[in-house]
Order: C-alpha cells, then structure tokens, then sequence
C-alpha cells in the first residue's frame, strides 16, 4: 500500500492515464491530462524514497521530448502555412518548414510528457514488489525483471549524484560537452557493473528458478497458439482502423505468451492485496475513465483524433471525454499524506 | 559428508590470458567454517561465484575441472536451482537488493522458491529477531545506514535457512560492534543448525576466532587446511597472532582471552609507547557546525581545529556522522549553521572545484572519480588539471599498485581500486587529504603499506582526515582520534587516550595488555619480527 492506495488501483490509474496519449492527439485533452499526472505526482508524500529521483526522471524526459519538435518541424514539410524553407538541396530537412508541423511537434512532446510524468507518478507511487506480487506464479519472471529495471532507474540517477560531486571535489569543471566524459564514463561503468550484479543477485536468490514445478504443463501450446491468433485479429483490427480492439488484443497475445514461455515456474506472495475505501474509489473511477476512452466512441463522439495536416483546425472538446480524464485527479485528493 | 568438493578446478575470465584459479582441489565438510584468505585480486571472490553457480554459468570464460556443491555439480545446475541451498551475501549489499523495503527483501528468496505464507511469516520473525532488526521491518532500504543495509542482506539469505552460506567480506562496511553482531548471527547459525560457512574476510581478527578451517589463494594455487596447522604460514595475519607467534606460544592465540591465559607465562613485558607526531599551522578549522539531512540532524555543534603534519583518525558507529563531516570540508555539503575555515578563510562562498585544489576527496566508492583507459592516464588527467608534473611510477609503487599502472582502473579489485583512486587524487598533491574508508577490501599487508604512505604524505607538512572502522589500521599512522556519535564530537586526542580501554574501538593488543599500549611496537615486539 502506498498513500493508501494499492498497487491494483495504481495499475488501473496508469493505464486509463497513458489511454490518452496512446489513441489521442487532441491538444485539449493532452494538456488535461499532463495537468493531472503533475498535480497527483506533486501530491504523493515527499518521504517516499524514489519520488524525488523519479520526478528527476519526468523534467530530463520531458526536456528531451522536446527536441521532437525541432525533429518535426525539419522533417515533415507538409501542411498549409508555410513560414521558411530550406534549399530543396539539402537532404531530409530541404523544403518547407510550416507551422503544421510545429504544431503536431508540439503535441507530439506534450504527448510524451504526459506519459513520462504518468510514469513517473506511478513508479513513485507504487512498490515494485508490490507489482510483482500482482502477477500470478507463471508470469513471475517477467514481472521480477520488469520490477528490477524500475529500480535502476532511480539507483542509476542515485549514483549520477555520488559521481557528479566525486568528480566536482576532484576539481573537474562541467564546461563542455567534452568535460562529460569524467561524468558519462563512470556512469556507464557502474550502472553496467550494478545491473551485472543485481542480475547475479537474482540468480542466487532463486529468481525463475525450475527446481519447483507445479503440474506437467499443457498450457504452453495452447498459450502459444492464442497468442499467434490473437496477434493475426489485432492486426487485422488495426489494419481496418479499429485502434481500441487492436490494443486490446495486442496486449492481450502479450500476456498469453508470458503466461507460454514462463509456465513451469512457481511462485507465492508473503503479502495479501488490501483493499482500502480509497483503493477501491480510485480502482472504480479509474475503470469508469478506461471504458468511457475505450468504448465511449460507441455512445457519442469523443473527439479523440486530431490532426494539424493538412490545414490546423481548432480542437473540439467532449464534456464525457473531459470529465473521464478529470477524474484521474482523484488520487492528488484522497492519497494518505 | 562434504559440502563442497572441487576436483581440478581451473578458471580464466573471456579475453584474460591468465588463470585466475588453476586446478584446484578442495573439500569442504558440511557443518564447517572455512576462512579463505589471500591478497587483493588473488581471486578469493571468484573462488566463492565457483560454489554458487554464478561461475560457469554468467560470466563465460574458461572453466576446467569439476566443482559439486551439496550433492549438485555446478556444471548442470544453475545457481537459481542452487538458491534452496546456497545462500550468498555479496560484497556490496547495495548490489543485491532487489525490493525496495526490508520486509520484502527478506522474503523475496521464500517466495521464489514457493514457500508458503504460513512458513514465510515464521521464517521472517525468526530472522528478523536473529539479526536484532525488527525495528527496521517496515523500512524503506534506501533510509538504512551501511550497517543496517549489511544485516538486512545477511538476513535476506539466512531467511530460507540455507544448508551453506556463502559470505563475500561482509564487515567490510561495518563499525566493530555491528561487525561482532553479524558475525555471532552466522555462528550461531552454524552452531544450532549445523550451516555450511564459507567466508571471504580481510578482517581476519573479527573471524578467526570460529573459523575452523582456513583456505589462502595465492598466484593461482589454494592451500587449505585446520586453523592451527594454517596461521604459522600465512604472511598477513592480525596483531594478536602475531603476538603469539612472537612468544612462541601454541596453540596460537585466536581471541583476547585466548591470549590472556597464555600471558601469564610472560614475565615481563616493557612498553615503547609511540611517540605523538609534531604538527604545524593550523590548517582547518570547523566553527559551530550543525548539518541536518531534511529533518535527520548529522551534525551537532561540531567544533575543530586541524593543523598541518595531523592524521586525524574520525571514528564511530555507522551513520555517526563520519562521511558528513568529511564533505563539509571539502565542500560538498554546507553547513546549516556555523563555517568552516581552510587557511584562516571561510570556503562558504567557495565553489566545490576551488576548493578541490586544496582539499582531496577519495570518497568511498572509488569507482565514481575513475574514468579514464589506464590508470596511468588517470593520473596524467590529475596532473594535467591541476598543473602539476608526477612520475606515475613512484607514486604507484609507493601504494603497491605499480603493476596496475597499465591496467583499466575498473578491472582491477576493489582493494587495487581503493588504491588506484587515492593515487589519482594525491597525484595533485593536496594541502588537505581526506579519505573515507580507505582499507575496505584491504588485506593486511597492503594496509601497511597505505599506512606508511599517509604517514609520509602528512609529514611533508599536509592535514590527512581518515574516517574509519579499522581501529588496527589507524594506530598505524593516526595521531590523533576523533570520535563521533550520533554527529556530536565526544572525544578527541591522541589515539592512546581515545582508543585505551574502549569497548568498541580498542585495538587487540589494548585489550590484551591495558594501559597505553596500542601496537605490537608499544608491546615491545621489534618491526623485524612483524609480517
């Protein structure tokens, strides 16, 4: 339980939250929903150990996000309002440079800033063991994997400090991009070198291990032919534009193939999930918000799509989308400080 | 019944031209202790990954021979199917955490090897209670000092009761008391339960008092044998051996009172108490300084002054406060009330890098401050940003790492590295040395030879700060001894006054023989009879 909320209401949060910017480029929307991810980011107890390294995370990403834009602007030359160009010469970049494409840049970073801070908010809410514990004995392996990288990224930002100041108090000035070195290097070095030992470290504490197995497994064939067909109908979904069904069955075959590849290994949990009335209010809201992205198109138009090419148009707004993603704020309001 | 038998062991790491271990043969009886002892890089560490499975199974290279551990041949077992039976405890318990809180860590072994909740709940109170850290259940591992990080990974591999375990130099890291704790726990264990123990240790007067048998790596080849039959040839061994060895004595003393029932045997014994050191112009001095970390207070009210030609010895239990103190000199912390000084001015307004120029820092973790092909060039980049001309080898040869001068600092061992990094930082020639835990990973001997180097550095008129556990290390060169707790200053003075009769930073040779007496020098045994 962190903030009093579990680990499955944090899943269920996360996943209505990057709903939005995976189907939506609705600007409207997109910024809605960054607002909301920063606002329940920013109200998660500070004592929590990784929120400060995660939120860390957030700002770099974002900046970087950033560039997407630039990227945009020199390489798609399509849309209605021009406002330079480039010689036609010059390849890749050469052409016009329309506001269109800022436009769709800027969406675009928007976009992968709201997923980064989502992230970041859910990473700092929720106990990566906790995590693991949700998923069932077969899909141990990848969720123990999945948990480990979540803590490298804080333990790599850590150790990111410990070498920024070792090499400061040697008396290493950050100039240029060529005095990085002195910090890059040891960073690599030691996150290889950490990654090398926490990998050593689950091997000798039994992770995946084969020496328990439960009942001779049958469903490893069968998982595995679910998961071929499920692929073939996702594709075929998206082939046909239905993106909400594609989604759906892509993850999906994902899961069936975890569930194939991973069959013949056991694995309990010490800890029970406890639903708190705040679980089970952010569980709720949370669904409702997931099926009104998914499946409300089926009841009214959302207004989802969103395109700047080939003229830039205004935004429609759906009250029903606009509420749904509100709601995602619940959190910032009932977490336990 | 053996435990563990190797039978023509030989291994080389990819892309190495050497053996590291060269047919080896070893048998372990199951039930015992077994020490394994060696110089730095001698390959002690992978002689452990041979019995956990990690070697042939991670690392590739060359593997010959046959290793077989409780009944499983290496070879055909991986060490996630060795876990039910083999605990480990790395050498860095920062390195094998895989949750993030207590809890979780100790019972992240049980789950993956399917225990049920009923025995993992009774396992855990058990463990918890065995290691004294019940307090520290719910807490996030990222808030755990050294010490308390330490026990927690031991309690981690202890939890699914093990029939061996295996310890990469688990004190390393730990303040004496901590280190007598962890180490009981595993006695106890070996007691009660009959536990296989296999432990790779440099501080061999912590565990040579239960080891029962002793294995020394040395270029390649491994000799094992009974304690007793073992500690007349082995070259590094702690002051109290050395003591008896000495005197003749048999058997060979392994603790305190081992010793002081042989003592009586001796009729006189005629003290040289060591000198104090001159000291200069005062160098540093700390003014009033409190520091907290967000509401945890570190320092309280510190007050100091330091002159040139002082190695001042900081010592205390984990989270005491030693490291704070340390970057507060140099900068990297600043603190919340009062200043510290460097010649006579306040460094308040001066920027870490400026400050460096006079002050050197060798943190810790000596990897964070290595980042260039050799470690040649690691000392040519020292030299060349600071303006100075060195010759490498010297310097090198004066640590004892000379025959890593060519070598990539990071793959050289921890010790190697410890070194290569404080070379690196004297290369500049600092007014000011400061040097946190600089003999973790250091055997005996190539502590010796640190301790003559800082002696030397600090008597071309430089202020060295050490901040250590290693009480048998710091009377090698302190001359004077601070001692911190809960980030207060409670004493300070010369090492005869601060460390005599104390309970948890006395040397053995104090223990053994009060008063003043510090060293096997002060006990009167001549520097030609020491090793």
């Amino acid at each position: 339980m962190s903030g009093g909320i579990n680990a499955v209401a944090w899943v269920l949060w996360f996943l209505a939250m990057v709903v939005v910017p995976l189907t939506s480029r609705n600007p409207l929307y997109l910024v809605l929903v960054l607002m909301v991810a920063v606002a329940v980011l920013f109200s998660l107890p500070q004592q929590h150990g990784q929120t400060s390294a995660w939120r860390l995370f957030a700002y770099i990403g974002s900046g970087v996000a950033t560039l997407s834009i630039g990227f945009n602007v020199l390489t798609v030359h399509a849309g209605n309002r021009q406002f330079a160009r480039l010689p036609d010469s010059w390849p890749i970049i050469g052409g016009p440079l329309t506001i269109n494409a800022l436009v769709y840049g800027t969406i675009s970073a928007i976009a992968i800033a709201s997923v980064l801070f989502g992230a970041a908010t859910f990473n700092s809410a929720v106990r990566h063991a906790d995590l693991v514990r949700l998923l069932p004995g077969s899909l141990s392996r990848f969720g123990v994997a999945a948990g480990v990288a979540l803590l490298f990224v804080p333990q790599t930002i850590s150790a990111s400090r410990d070498i920024y100041d070792a090499q400061r108090a040697r008396g290493h000035h950050f100039r240029s991009l060529g005095d990085a070195r002195a910090f890059v290097v040891p960073l690599l070095s030691t996150s290889l070198e950490r990654a090398l030992l926490l990998s050593e470290a689950l091997e000798t504490r039994g992770f995946g291990t084969s020496a328990i197995v439960r009942q001779p497994e049958r469903r490893a064939p069968l998982a595995s032919i679910g998961s071929a067909l499920s692929i073939v109908l996702a594709l075929i979904a998206l082939g046909l534009g239905s993106y909400t069904p594609g989604i759906l069955l892509m993850g999906f075959a994902v899961a069936l193939a975890l569930v194939g590849s991973n069959g013949h290994v056991r694995r309990t949990r010490f800890r029970p999930i406890e639903w708190s009335p705040r679980s089970l209010l952010v569980s709720a809201t949370s669904a409702v918000t997931l099926l009104v992205l998914l499946f409300g198109r089926a009841v009214t138009d959302l207004h989802l799509t969103y395109d700047t090419f080939p003229t830039i148009e205004s935004p429609q707004f759906s009250i029903l989308a606009g509420a749904a993603i509100v709601l995602l704020v619940l959190p910032a309001l009932v977490v336990e400080r | 019944m053996s435990a563990v038998t190797l039978t023509a062991l030989s291994y080389r790491f990819p892309a190495s031209k050497q053996d590291v271990l060269r047919t080896l043969n070893w048998n372990v009886l199951e039930g015992s202790v077994n020490l394994v002892v060696g110089p730095s890089g001698a390959g002690k560490t992978t002689l452990l990954q041979c019995l956990n499975g990690i070697i042939p199974h991670f690392h590739g290279g060359s593997f010959g021979g046959d290793a077989t551990v409780l009944g499983n041949n290496t070879r055909s077992t991986a060490p996630r199917d060795l876990a039910a039976s083999v605990g480990t405890v790395f050498q860095d318990p920062e390195s094998q955490f895989v949750t993030g809180t207590v809890e979780d860590e100790i019972v992240f072994t049980m789950e993956n090897l399917a225990y049920d909740r009923q025995t993992m709940r009774l396992r855990l109170e058990e463990t918890l209670d065995l290691m004294g850290i019940h307090h520290l259940r719910q807490r996030a591992i990222s808030e755990l000092s050294g010490g308390e990080r330490q026990r927690v990974a031991l309690a981690a591999s202890l939890a699914s009761r093990p029939r061996m375990l295996i310890l990469d130099e688990p004190t390393s890291q730990l303040d004496p008391l901590a280190a007598h704790d962890i180490l009981s726990a595993v006695e106890r264990l070996n007691l009660d339960f009959g536990m296989t123990v296999v432990i790779a240790e440099h501080r061999l007067d912590r565990v040579l008092p239960f080891a029962e048998n002793i294995v020394s790596i040395r270029d390649t080849e491994l000799r094992s044998g009974a304690t007793q039959e073992m500690l007349p040839t082995l070259d590094d061994v702690p002051p109290l051996v050395q003591f008896g060895r000495f005197h003749g004595w048999h058997p060979i003393p392994l603790t305190v009172r081992d010793a002081r029932r042989q003592l009586r045997t001796l009729t006189d014994i005629v003290p040289h108490i060591s000198q104090a050191h001159a000291s200069g112009d005062r160098v540093i001095r700390i003014e009033n300084v409190n520091f907290s970390y967000g509401n945890t207070p570190a320092l309280h009210n510190v007050n100091l002054d330091a002159h040139a030609g002082e190695v001042i010895a900081l010592v205390g239990r984990n989270g005491s406060g030693k490291t704070t103190l340390l970057k507060q000199i140099i900068g990297l912390l600043r603190p919340g009330d009062g200043r510290v000084l460097l010649n006579g001015e306040s460094i308040a307004s001066q920027p870490v890098q400026n400050i460096a120029s006079r002050v050197g820092y060798v943190p810790q973790f000596p990897s964070a401050i290595l980042h260039q092909e050799s470690l040649r060039e690691e000392l040519a980049f020292t030299a060349k940003s600071q303006g100075k001309t060195i010759d490498p080898e010297i310097m090198t040869e004066r640590l004892g790492i000379a025959e890593c001068l060519d070598r990539h600092p990071l793959d050289l061992s921890g010790g190697q590295r410890q070194r290569a990094a404080l070379a690196a930082i004297c290369a500049a020639e600092p007014q000011v040395l400061l040097l946190d835990e600089p003999t973790r990973g250091l055997p005996g001997h190539d502590k010796a030879i640190l301790a003559r180097f800082i002696r030397e550095y600090a008597a071309q008129g430089k202020l060295v700060f050490i901040a250590t556990h290693d009480v048998e290390f710091l009377i090698l060169c302190a001359n004077r001894v601070l001692t911190l707790a809960s980030g207060e200053l409670i004493a300070d003075g010369a090492p005869a006054n601060v460390l005599s009769g104390s309970l948890s930073f006395s040397t053995q040779m104090n223990r053994l023989l009060g008063g003043d007496i510090l060293t096997l020098g002060d006990a009167g045994v001549p520097d030609s009879q020491l090793s």
